[in-house]
């Protein structure tokens, strides 16, 4: 109920009696209340479109997560003790969920159990998380009550929901604009048959204007399906199968470079004050440049998305290749990234049982930089990142001894390295070691590349040409 | 050394009869836009040989040609017409500069190279900046050699990974293996060039749209291929449909690929052959069995496809 006030009862209302010169009666609250416009189309701003889809896909694989917690329960019900719900390395085998992008309609389904009924009339539809609903399956990456709405406002208007469990069944049918217009906020729930498999299929046609184009693009495709493998390569590498258009995904493994020379740093600890898991590994993944010119840069410039450093949260990639001040790069005082970093990669994974603790913001593609889990994080990751830097730079006295040892070292998977305080990195450059000279020369590019060609790899660096045709006149034509 | 010091443009026939297709069609645009007020933009070499029929068939008087600094002289020597200009550099370099928000234009891209030149790049400016009514052409290698490099460290890449070196997301994960084989191959970069071509307009942020009119591939000595359509709004986009090109010629499909590919036939060969035409379907191998030679029937089909445009050479005392 709204409280109104009469002006001249306070000193408050005093001040307010002079605009009002007439003394009528006004109330004294403001109108919070929101609109479904903002809803609409304020919130759906915040969001790409590749974003909106995984989000769509974070509720299969929470839905995934709930179905293997609820049989869990089960099990240890019946008696026969307890199965460990934790990221076993095949957990989600058998769980799937597939995106279709049609000319006129867009559909994620999956088998990852359904949305109960009562779910379905108390929570899933609610427009933020209910503060009395039911805790989800530990470790889940959906948390804010926001992102199949929004994801849905986003792309269009027409919008149908199906969603069978073992028990119970139901369907929504939303017409955006209808339901824009009418004063009541819910959405009407039909029974339907239960349908096997077990799980939710969002259908939405009306596929808003500009939408349509993106979704038509096939390089918009062809991202997302990256974004797909890097985004959930560990979910994917636990058996969870992702398709668009009809196309498995499969997972980009992430691996660091391990050798007598090399290993990646890995350091893990629970914090303090929020006990959220932390786990912290970097190290050498590609091979750093041996050519930092710009037009070099050009040309690695497509390994450059998987460099840098990654954030993960829930095993969910939030943060991808960042190589600015979102991690450590030009944060106060560190380096700003530089392409001679390439070839570092190195993962910062948080994990909570509750994603409330998690430091990432509503869209789950970024990071609340203010939260001091994060912050005290990026502490470690500075720390880790240095000597990297440093080898970087020293790598350069002598490049071709540097290169041969980063070839030398095998690439390991990320979820394989083991616990380590410090990075090993090998030293460059002793003293026994013959004096070196640059030699620098310019050369029209068409002839190089021909060189290059002839050398035998069109795709050789300029440096490497300058090196080579050196060596060739050197063993032809010099004595010792 | 540039192509044209290997191979005089003019006397490559399936290139030739691609060209006066693509005029023909062209052409045929003008009760609806204004070509004669357009510009032309190629890559002219020392032949020319677009440029005339821009100037002869199209009326165009706003030419420019884009050529190599160091070919610059001999370009300009062998211009046929006051009205081309020749702009010397890379033409990733000099396209920016060419104004080209300003005026309706005309721009092919006959380049000799592939994917690996500046193609894309090119086509991301044209695409960009041209106004409605224009028409976008690019010719591309379409040899398989690009689909085996190496990397930087020397290890052989797959052939997927070695088109996305150059054509980047353009490539999806994975590509079905038909789409590299030779018959597939021509239409599979067609349609990467397509894709390209679409994107480029509507990630611009601007209204237009690209409308594909042209396709073609044929193989004078490289396999090559054409793409090529208009940057339209939605009246420049009807005032093309009311022009009802592909009725007028079958050539014109839109997306799908269409070979060019005319037998070497003699000048009497010729003659005689043009005597049954015009014909609904190619002559039949009796009716040119009766001329008095034979000919393979594929290739009386493809003569008779395009015996309007095919060229005939003679030696020019001089």
């Amino acid at each position: 109920m709204r409280a109104w006030y009469v002006p001249g009862a306070s000193s408050l209302a005093a001040r307010n009696s002079r605009w009002n010169c007439n003394r009528k009666v006004i109330p004294m609250k403001a109108d919070a209340s929101p609109t479904k416009d903002f809803f609409i189309y304020m919130i759906t701003k915040d969001i790409p479109l590749d974003e909106c889809i995984l989000d769509l896909l974070d509720n299969c694989i929470d839905g995934a997560n709930n179905d293997l917690q609820r049989k869990d329960d089960i099990h240890r019900k019946s008696g026969q003790g307890r199965k460990k719900v934790s990221p076993d390395q095949r957990r989600y085998n058998g769980y799937w969920a597939e995106v279709t992008i049609g000319g006129e309609e867009f559909i994620v389904a999956d088998n990852c159990g359904g949305i109960s009924l009562d779910d379905a009339v108390n929570y899933a539809f609610h427009f933020g998380r209910r503060y009395d609903a039911p805790p989800t399956a530990g470790y889940s990456i959906g948390l804010y009550g926001i992102g199949m709405k929004r994801a849905m406002f986003k792309m269009g208007k027409d919008i149908a929901i199906e969603s069978s469990t073992e028990t119970d069944s139901f369907s929504v049918k939303i017409d955006v604009a209808e339901w824009a217009r009418r004063d009541a906020w819910d959405f009407d729930l039909e029974p339907m048959e239960s349908k096997e498999p077990y799980g939710t299929r969002i259908s939405i046609k009306g596929i808003n204007k500009g939408i349509d184009e993106e979704l038509a693009d096939p390089v918009f495709v062809n991202q997302l399906i990256k974004s797909i493998a890097r985004g959930y390569s560990l979910i994917l590498q636990r058996g969870f199968k992702i398709k668009v258009n009809g196309t498995e995904v499969k997972p980009y493994i992430f691996y660091l470079r391990e050798s007598e020379e090399f290993k990646p740093v890995k350091r893990t600890y629970i914090d303090d004050e929020t006990g959220v898991e932390v786990e912290i590994v970097a190290g050498l993944a590609g091979l750093p440049p041996n050519d930092i010119s710009a037009e070099a840069a050009t040309t690695r410039q497509a390994e450059a998305e998987y460099y840098g450093w990654f954030v993960l949260c829930n095993d969910r990639v939030v943060l991808a290749a960042d190589k600015g001040d979102d991690t450590v790069w030009g944060d106060e005082k560190f380096p700003i990234w530089h392409w001679q970093y390439t070839g570092f990669l190195g993962i910062a994974s948080f994990r909570a049982s509750d994603p409330g603790n998690l430091p990432w913001t509503t869209t789950k593609r970024a990071l609340d930089a203010t939260s001091p889990l994060y912050r005290r994080a990026v502490t470690v990751m500075k720390e880790v990142t240095r000597p990297y830097l440093t080898y970087t730079h020293n790598r350069r006295a002598d490049e071709s001894s540097a290169r041969v040892m980063e070839r030398r070292a095998a690439r390991v998977p990320f979820s394989d390295v083991a616990v380590r305080e410090q990075m090993v990195l090998p030293r460059i450059g002793n003293a026994n070691r013959e004096e070196t000279v640059n030699i620098t020369y310019q050369k029209p590019k068409a002839e190089v590349q021909k060189v290059a060609k002839a050398l035998g790899n069109a795709n050789m660096s300029n440096k490497q040409v300058g090196i080579e045709t050196f060596d060739y006149y050197r063993d032809n034509e010099t004595e010792d | 050394m540039a192509s044209f010091e290997e191979i005089n443009y003019s006397v490559r026939p399936n290139k030739n009869v691609e060209r006066k297709l693509i005029f023909e069609a062209l052409q045929a645009l003008k009760p609806s836009f204004d070509i004669e007020s357009y510009r032309y933009v190629g890559l002219g070499s020392v032949w020319f040989v677009d440029f005339i029929l821009a100037h002869k068939l199209l009326f165009i008087e706003d030419l420019i040609s884009i050529e190599k600094p160091q070919y610059e002289k001999r370009v300009n020597f062998n211009k046929p017409f006051k009205c081309i200009r020749v702009e010397p550099g890379d033409t990733t370099q000099v396209l920016p500069h060419l104004k080209l928000r300003e005026k309706r234009t005309i721009v092919w891209l006959d380049y000799d190279s592939g994917l690996e030149g500046p193609l894309l790049k090119d086509l991301e400016i044209v695409c960009e900046q041209v106004p409605s009514g224009s028409i976008v052409l690019a010719t591309s290698n379409a040899h398989r050699s690009i689909l085996s490099a190496k990397d930087e460290e020397g290890n052989e890449l797959s052939r997927a990974a070695a088109l996305r070196l150059h054509a980047g997301d353009l490539i999806p994960a994975s590509v079905p293996t038909e789409e590299f084989q030779t018959s597939r191959f021509p239409k599979y970069l067609a349609s990467l060039l397509f894709d390209h071509l679409t994107r480029a307009t509507r990630k611009s942020g601007r209204k237009e749209r690209f409308t594909p009119m042209f396709n073609f591939y044929y193989k004078d000595n490289a396999p090559m291929l054409t793409v090529g359509g208009m940057i339209t709004d939605e009246r420049d986009a009807a005032a093309l449909a009311a022009c009802e090109l592909s009725k007028k010629f079958d050539y014109v499909t839109g997306e799908e690929q269409r070979s060019i590919n005319v037998p070497p036939l003699t000048f009497r060969e010729k003659m005689a052959l043009d005597q049954l035409l015009p014909s609904a379907g190619p002559p039949t191998e009796v009716e040119v069995g009766s001329l008095g030679f034979t000919l393979k029937p594929q290739q009386v089909a493809d003569y008779h496809r395009f015996y309007r445009h095919y060229p005939t050479y003679g030696e020019i005392q001089s």
